[in-house]
């Protein structure tokens, strides 16, 4: 890529070049056919149910998705982050309980 | 569309409306037969409807609309031809057809026009035409046919030169 394609790239995005112009001109006849837009219309209006509420376990699922969308990365991390540490935990073993120190009051009293 | 997707029949209308013409123009111009391109249009549409459950409002209907169409397009042309859309070498350059009558304006112009566009390489037309129809943006133009932003802009800097180079004389 050269400096003067960049440059056709921003003369065409800043209306600069005449293309936009003329795709409309060369296309503004070119629309879907009637008798087939009515026939999806009717189809997306009538067909399999629309116009209905989805079913309750449908919505259920939409929502669990979009929740695992936004969740399934914190979870992951969270994973992780507990087999490593559980790892740490393992390689180094359990810590010494703390040391008692001398004159601290034990069980009886001191 | 998210509307639709909830169950709201009548959202289809509206949303039909916006999009009916602009497809049919992508697949019209990719295809270059108007049988076709009423074909492929009714299969996306049926898709639309059949699938409208699973429509990620995150997503921009245009987005998902043109992604749709994309991939059937691809479909279409490895039926008819045995050719990916992709394989089309996107840096192919078509060659000016200078030194033609400039007083002959408009109409000449635009036909000249729709000559030089129908002769791109399908790769390079269809950025253009999804840059022109939704005015889409480089990222989701190549999100749609599954490209890196920087082909689909490498693209349209061919489509635009090959375009400009074929309108020499013209303009």
């Amino acid at each position: 890529m050269t400096e003067k394609d960049d440059q056709i790239l921003k003369d065409y995005e800043e209306g600069r070049l005449p293309f936009s112009d003329l795709y409309q001109r060369a296309t503004e006849e070119e629309r879907c056919p009637d008798e087939l837009a009515l026939k999806i219309l009717a189809r997306g209006m009538e067909g399999e149910g629309a116009g209905t509420r989805p079913g309750r376990m449908a919505r259920l699922g939409t929502w669990l998705r979009r929740r695992m969308d936004l969740w399934l990365p914190v979870l992951l991390a969270v994973m992780l982050l507990s087999a490593f540490l559980l790892y740490r935990g393992l390689e180094h073993g359990s810590p010494p309980p703390p040391a008692r120190e001398c004159g601290t009051a034990g069980p009886g009293g001191g | 569309m998210a509307c639709y997707a909830e169950g709201d029949g009548r959202a289809f209308p509206l949303l039909f409306g916006r999009y009916k013409d602009r497809l049919y123009r992508y697949f019209r111009r990719m295809c270059n037969d108007e049988e076709v391109a009423a074909e492929l249009c009714q299969d996306v549409w049926e898709r639309v409807i059949r699938h409208r459950g699973r429509y990620d409002p995150s997503r921009r209907f245009s987005t998902y609309i043109f992604a749709i169409a994309h991939h059937r397009l691809v479909d279409h042309y490895r039926a008819q031809r045995g050719k990916a859309l992709e394989g089309i070498d996107e840096s192919t350059e078509i060659g000016g057809q200078a030194c033609v009558e400039r007083h002959a304006f408009s109409r000449e112009q635009v036909a000249r026009f729709k000559e030089v566009l129908d002769g791109l390489p399908a790769a390079q037309r269809e950025v253009f035409l999804l840059h022109e129809e939704t005015r889409m943006s480089l990222r989701e133009m190549a999100e749609v046919i599954g490209v890196k932003p920087e082909t689909a802009k490498s693209r349209l800097r061919f489509a635009l030169r090959n375009l400009r180079k074929g309108m020499e004389g013209y303009l």
